[in-house]
C-alpha cells in the first residue's frame, strides 16, 4: 500500500561544495517552474522536463489508499497533449494563479546526475471578477537528472491535500 | 390532467421541456429531498470498501447522517449516524473502522456493529428507565447488488433489484467482480440535476469538448441514446474518432508537431461495438465504462450541498485479479478525463456552471427545451435526449403535486 513519505531522509548534516550546486541548481529549477506556471509559459514549463519525464497528481487520501491518481502524463508527448489541453482544448478558463514553493529539501539521488526534493506548495487562483482564493495546497516529490550542465524534473508527483476539491481544477500544479 | 409542463412558450410537448425553476425554486429543492432522495436506493459504497469486520462507511442522504457498517459474519447493515443519547455522530469519519464497537465520544454509550445499545456507562443513575430497545438506533433499509450497496429511508420502498430494473444486468457487468480503487470528490456550482443530466446528454460532448470534437472530424457518429425505464438511461457508442485530427489541433494551438500517439479517447472504428456505455441510474447514479485503451470503469453520484451547489464523488473500480499492468494502468490513467482535475469533466463542470448561472433570467426564460429525436419509442441516436426525458418522467412522477403547471 502506498504511504506519505517525503522522498528526502533529512538527516544530511555536512554540506559540500557540490552539494551546494546541485541545492541551487534544483531549486531554482523548482521555482522556474512555478513562475512559468503562473505566466502561462506552459511550452517552456514542459520544457523543464526530461524527454522520458513524468508529471502526475494524486489525492493525499488516495496516496495513502490504493494509489490512484489524479492523471499521470509519461513523456515528452504526453506533457505535449496537456499543454495542448491549457492552451485552448478546454474551455474552463484559466485564471491568475500564484504558486508559493516552500520548505524545499534537496538530496542526492543514486548517482551524482541525479537529485530529489521534497517541497511545500501553496496554489491561489484568481478567476475572472472573483477574489483570490486558495486553490491548492500539498507538496511536490521531485525527482531530477542532469543533462549537461542542464538539471530537468524527470519525475513530479503533485499531493493535493484536499479531499473536495474545486470546481475548476484544471490549472497547472 | 396532463403533463404538468404542457402550456410551455416553446409549443412542445410537456415531456418534451423542462421548466427552469426546478433548479431555482426553494419548495421545489425542499420537495426533492423528502419526495427523491429520501425515497429512491441511494448507492452508499461498494462492498470491497468495507472488507472487514468492523469496517464502515459514512454519507448523508436528505440531511440524515447515516452509517453502513460491516458486523459479524460478513453481514452489511445501515442504522443513522446518530447516538440515541443525546444525538453526536458516533461514527465519526467518511470510512473507518469500529473495532465492533461505536463508542459515542460525548458519554460513552456504546454501539454494536448493527446500531444496538450494548451498554451505557454508570447505568444505575437511570434506575429501570433505560429501557434498552428504544435506545438502539433505527435501521435503514438496506440490499447489495452486484457488491454495491445502496440504502433508502424509505422503510416501504420496493426491492432495490426491481427500482434498478433494466439497469440491474449493466451493474452487474460494471461492478460484478470488481474492486473499488479510490473516490474523488469535488464541488459543483449549480443545482445538482444539472451534473446528472449532463450524464445523459451526447449531444454536447463534440462541441462543450473540443478534443472530442475534433476527434469526431468527418466522422459518421454511430450510437445508441435508450430509456431504460424507471429514469434509468444508456448511452452506448463504439470506439471512433481521428487521432490525427487531434495531433492538428495539438500543433495548432502550441505552434509544435505532436511527437508520438495522443492519449485520449480517439481510436479508429474498429468493428463498432458498443464499447462505450454512460449509464445513468435515476436519479443521481452514473455509470461510465469503456473498453479500449486505458480501462476505464468509474461511478459518480451527485448530491445537492444546496439548491446551487452540489458535491460530486468518482468511484474508480478495477477487475478482481487483473494483471498488474493493467491494474497499474488504470490508477494511472483512468481518471485523466475526469474530476475536476480532467480533461473532459472539467469542461462539463464548467458548462454546468453556466447554465446555473443563466437560469438567473428564469422569470423571462423559463423553458428549456430537450426534444431531440423525434422516432417514437425510447431509442433514439448517440446525440438524441430519450434518456434525458426518461430521467424528467420519473421525476415528475416522484415530484407529484410539487411541480406547479402553467403560467
Ligand atoms: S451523546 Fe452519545 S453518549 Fe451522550
Ligand atoms: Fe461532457
Amino acid at each position: 500500500m502506498p504511504k506519505d513519505e517525503s522522498l528526502v531522509a533529512g538527516t544530511a548534516n555536512a554540506f559540500s561544495m557540490s552539494d551546494w550546486a546541485r541545492e541551487r541548481a534544483v531549486t531554482a529549477l523548482i521555482n522556474r517552474a512555478a513562475r512559468l506556471a503562473d505566466e502561462q509559459r506552459y511550452l517552456e514549463w514542459m520544457d523543464l522536463f526530461a524527454e522520458d519525464g513524468e508529471y502526475s497528481a494524486i489525492t493525499h487520501e488516495n496516496l495513502t489508499y490504493k494509489g490512484l491518481r489524479l492523471f499521470r502524463d509519461v513523456g515528452k508527448a504526453a506533457l505535449h497533449e496537456r499543454v495542448a489541453f491549457l492552451m485552448g482544448l478546454v474551455q474552463t478558463p484559466r485564471g491568475k494563479t500564484v504558486h508559493l514553493v516552500s520548505n524545499i529539501e534537496v538530496e542526492p539521488g543514486e548517482d551524482p546526475d541525479t537529485a530529489k526534493a521534497t517541497s511545500n506548495f501553496i496554489i491561489t487562483r484568481t478567476g475572472e471578477l472573483e477574489d483570490t482564493r486558495l486553490h491548492a495546497a500539498g507538496r511536490y516529490l521531485d525527482r531530477f537528472e542532469r543533462q549537461g550542465e542542464q538539471w530537468l524534473f524527470k519525475e513530479r508527483l503533485v499531493v493535493v491535500d484536499s479531499n473536495l476539491l474545486p470546481p475548476a481544477f484544471t490549472e497547472l500544479l | 390532467m396532463g403533463d404538468v409542463w404542457r402550456d410551455n412558450s416553446l409549443g412542445l410537448d410537456g415531456s418534451r421541456v423542462i421548466d427552469r425553476r426546478i433548479y431555482v425554486d426553494p419548495a421545489i429543492y425542499a420537495a426533492e429531498q423528502e419526495q427523491i432522495f429520501a425515497r429512491t436506493w441511494q448507492w452508499v459504497a461498494h462492498e470491497s470498501e468495507l472488507p472487514e469486520f468492523g469496517d464502515y462507511v459514512t454519507a448523508t442522504i436528505a440531511g440524515r447522517p447515516i452509517v453502513v457498517s460491516r458486523g459479524e459474519e460478513g453481514r452489511i447493515s445501515a442504522f443513522f449516524n446518530t447516538c440515541t443519547h443525546r444525538g453526536a455522530l458516533i461514527a465519526p469519519h467518511a470510512r473507518g473502522n469500529s473495532a465492533g464497537s461505536f463508542v459515542c465520544l460525548y458519554h460513552a454509550w456504546c454501539f454494536d456493529t448493527e446500531g444496538k445499545l450494548t451498554s451505557a456507562p454508570i447505568p444505575a443513575a437511570y434506575g429501570d428507565n433505560l429501557r434498552k430497545p428504544c435506545y438502539d438506533i433505527p435501521q435503514v433499509r438496506c440490499e447489495i447488488f452486484a457488491g454495491a450497496i445502496f440504502v433508502c429511508l424509505d422503510p416501504a420502498v420496493e426491492p432495490l433489484e426491481r427500482f434498478l430494473g433494466q439497469s440491474a444486468p449493466y451493474i452487474e457487468t460494471f461492478l460484478g467482480r470488481h474492486q473499488a480503487l479510490g473516490r474523488v470528490r469535488w464541488v459543483m456550482e449549480g443545482n445538482w440535476k444539472l451534473w446528472h443530466e449532463n450524464f445523459r446528454d451526447n449531444y454536447h460532448p463534440m462541441f462543450t469538448h473540443a478534443v472530442i470534437g475534433a476527434n469526431y472530424q468527418g466522422v459518421k457518429i454511430e450510437g445508441v441514446n435508450l430509456d431504460l425505464s424507471q429514469g434509468h438511461s444508456l448511452l452506448a457508442f463504439p470506439s471512433q474518432g481521428n487521432p490525427d485530427q487531434i495531433k492538428s489541433s495539438v500543433r495548432r494551438l502550441t505552434g509544435r508537431p505532436m511527437a508520438a500517439d495522443v492519449t485520449v479517447r480517439a481510436r479508429p472504428t474498429a468493428g463498432a461495438t458498443l464499447n462505450h456505455n454512460i449509464m445513468a441510474v435515476f436519479p443521481n447514479l452514473d455509470f461510465q465504462n469503456s473498453g479500449d485503451g486505458v480501462l476505464q470503469n468509474v461511478l459518480q453520484v451527485v448530491r445537492p450541498l444546496s439548491i446551487d451547489r452540489s458535491v460530486v464523488e468518482l468511484v474508480a473500480f478495477g477487475e478482481v485479479g487483473e494483471p498488474p499492468a493493467v491494474r497499474q494502468a488504470r490508477l494511472d490513467r483512468c481518471l485523466d478525463g475526469q474530476t475536476a482535475a480532467g480533461k473532459i469533466s472539467g469542461d462539463d463542470n464548467e458548462a454546468a456552471r453556466r447554465c446555473f448561472a443563466g437560469f438567473g433570467a428564469v422569470r423571462e426564460v423559463r423553458w428549456s427545451n430537450m426534444d431531440r429525436g423525434q422516432e417514437q419509442g425510447v431509442q433514439g441516436g448517440k446525440n438524441d435526449e430519450y434518456s434525458l426525458r426518461a430521467f424528467y418522467s420519473a421525476y415528475k412522477e416522484y415530484m407529484a403535486g410539487a411541480l406547479a403547471a402553467g403560467g
